[in-house]
């Protein structure tokens, strides 16, 4: 591919280039690195080491490839490095949920699920896992998130099909 | 379209309202759903945006590296330069200097094989780098030449030149008094207002203010050379004051007369033979007080 993108122009090397790179990327890069680790400190040092080795390769690396770059380090890192370790994730569940829900019996149902919830989500495998929260959390499409993980939208949804039928399969387990 | 695919757009809000619900009155795909809803409404724990960036910016500190400035090596190698060229111009100017303290005496060996021995208590300078062009010494104190022949050479002294072609000679030159020695050769001797030829054997001494004296000496060497000074018919004072050039004493003297005639040697080997050897003969008695003071009596 020789296509030229405009916004090679911008030159990583440059911090405030770098600096934008951070901005825009570094609070998903941080999601993604946690959805895999479930550790805040390991997902710390996975975002740093990422930037850091973005910065060593700045002239290597143009603008528009800097996000793949940084996704494809931090998944080689955490399987370097993190992915021997437990993964005990922790989501805070988010009341968004309208009025009309906020009776006491619906909350302390709501409280029960998310528990559940996030017991299902730690009998994921790291790579449904990933992909489902990418989507649900970040909001993101199949094609970023394909995007990100360097493979295919197919495989994308075949792990979050399999992360949904997983997740309904260990909830009904709870209920009954 | 299969109804797994359709999920999907949902997922990624493709699809209208009427095949969402048409979707959800699939119980199956509406449990799919609820999950979907409930996972969105989790949130990751928060982000430590600031804190990771300062690490970052910490780790991404370049190493201090040095540029390296041609400049300055240049002028580095031109300091050297200027420092060796500058140095060779002072050292080649610079006079060598040979100092004796006290009761030290020193051999020296001149560029063109001559010789000096320098007595105690004496300053010799010479121009080393000169030397071919000039063979002129200054001297205060007393030395002993040993000339190699050649052009001529000169010792400088306050009251006096002494010139010669190459010989053997002594020159003493302490404060009025000048004594040439010569033991080989010719001598040539330039006071303030005359010249004074000595011949092997003969010697001078010249006292500021007074008159010229013509001696003869049957040595063949100055006897300061063994360690020895002699005097012949020398007042008591000029012969304190050459004891003290080579023993660091502070001599007292009491009731003597200074203007006593001596005749005799002392050894600068032994201070108490050597007040022996002045005071036996001139009836006196000595007392070595503290260990650098002597006092000098009369014999009662």
């Amino acid at each position: 591919m020789t296509e030229k993108d405009p916004q090679d122009k911008k030159d990583i090397c440059q911090e405030q280039h770098y600096n934008a790179l951070y901005k825009a990327h570094g609070q998903a890069l941080w999601n993604f690195a946690y959805y895999k680790c479930g550790n805040a400190d390991d997902a710390n040092d996975l975002v740093q080491e990422a930037f850091v080795k973005l910065w060593n390769n700045c002239r290597k690396v143009s603008f528009s490839k800097a996000r793949s770059f940084l996704y494809t380090v931090t998944n080689n890192s955490f399987l370097n490095a993190v992915a021997h370790k437990k993964v005990v994730l922790n989501y805070r569940s988010n009341q968004t949920s309208g009025i009309d829900k906020q009776s006491p019996e619906y909350l302390l149902e709501e409280k029960e699920y998310g528990k559940k919830l996030n017991a299902a989500l730690n009998t994921l495998t790291e790579a449904q896992r990933t992909a489902f929260l990418m989507n649900r959390i970040d909001g993101k499409k199949y094609k970023e998130i394909a995007e990100e993980l360097d493979i295919s939208i197919k495989a994308v949804e075949k792990r979050i099909s399999q992360a949904l039928m997983g997740l309904k399969k260990n909830l009904e387990g709870f209920n009954k | 379209m299969d109804k797994q695919s359709l999920l999907h757009k949902w997922m990624n809000d493709e699809l209208t309202e009427q095949q969402e619900s048409l979707l959800k009155a699939d119980p199956e795909m509406d449990a799919l759903m609820q999950i979907a809803t409930e996972s969105s409404n989790l949130e990751a724990p928060e982000f430590p945006e600031a804190a990771v960036w300062k690490n970052i910016q910490q780790l991404n500190r370049p190493a201090k590296v040095r540029r390296l400035q041609p400049l300055k090596y240049v002028i580095r190698i031109a300091a050297v330069f200027a420092i060796v060229a500058l140095s060779y111009v002072f050292w080649q100017g610079m006079d060598t200097d040979v100092n004796t303290a006290i009761a030290e005496k020193t051999q020296i060996f001149l560029p063109d094989t001559s010789e000096v021995a320098l007595n105690a208590d004496s300053f010799l300078t010479y121009n080393e780098q000169d030397w071919r062009n000039a063979r002129t010494l200054r001297l205060e104190g007393e030395a002993y030449f040993k000339v190699a022949k050649g052009s001529a050479f000169v010792v400088e002294t306050d009251l006096g030149d002494v010139t010669v072609l190459g010989t053997q000679f002594n020159v003493f030159a302490r404060g009025q008094q000048l004594k040439v020695s010569c033991f080989e050769g010719v001598v040539s001797v330039s006071l303030d207002q005359q010249v004074v030829t000595l011949k092997a054997g003969e010697a001078l001494e010249f006292t500021k203010g007074s008159s010229l004296k013509n001696l003869t000496t049957s040595l063949s060497a100055p006897r300061w050379l063994q360690h020895e000074s002699s005097f012949e018919n020398a007042p008591l004072s000029e012969v304190l004051d050459e004891l003290e050039h080579y023993y660091s004493v502070q001599l007292e003297v009491k009731d003597i007369d200074l203007n006593k005639r001596f005749t005799g040697s002392f050894t600068h080997q032994d201070l108490d033979i050597a007040l022996q050897s002045i005071c036996t003969p001139l009836q006196m008695t000595y007392s070595v007080l503290d260990k650098n003071k002597v006092v000098l009596n009369e014999v009662e």
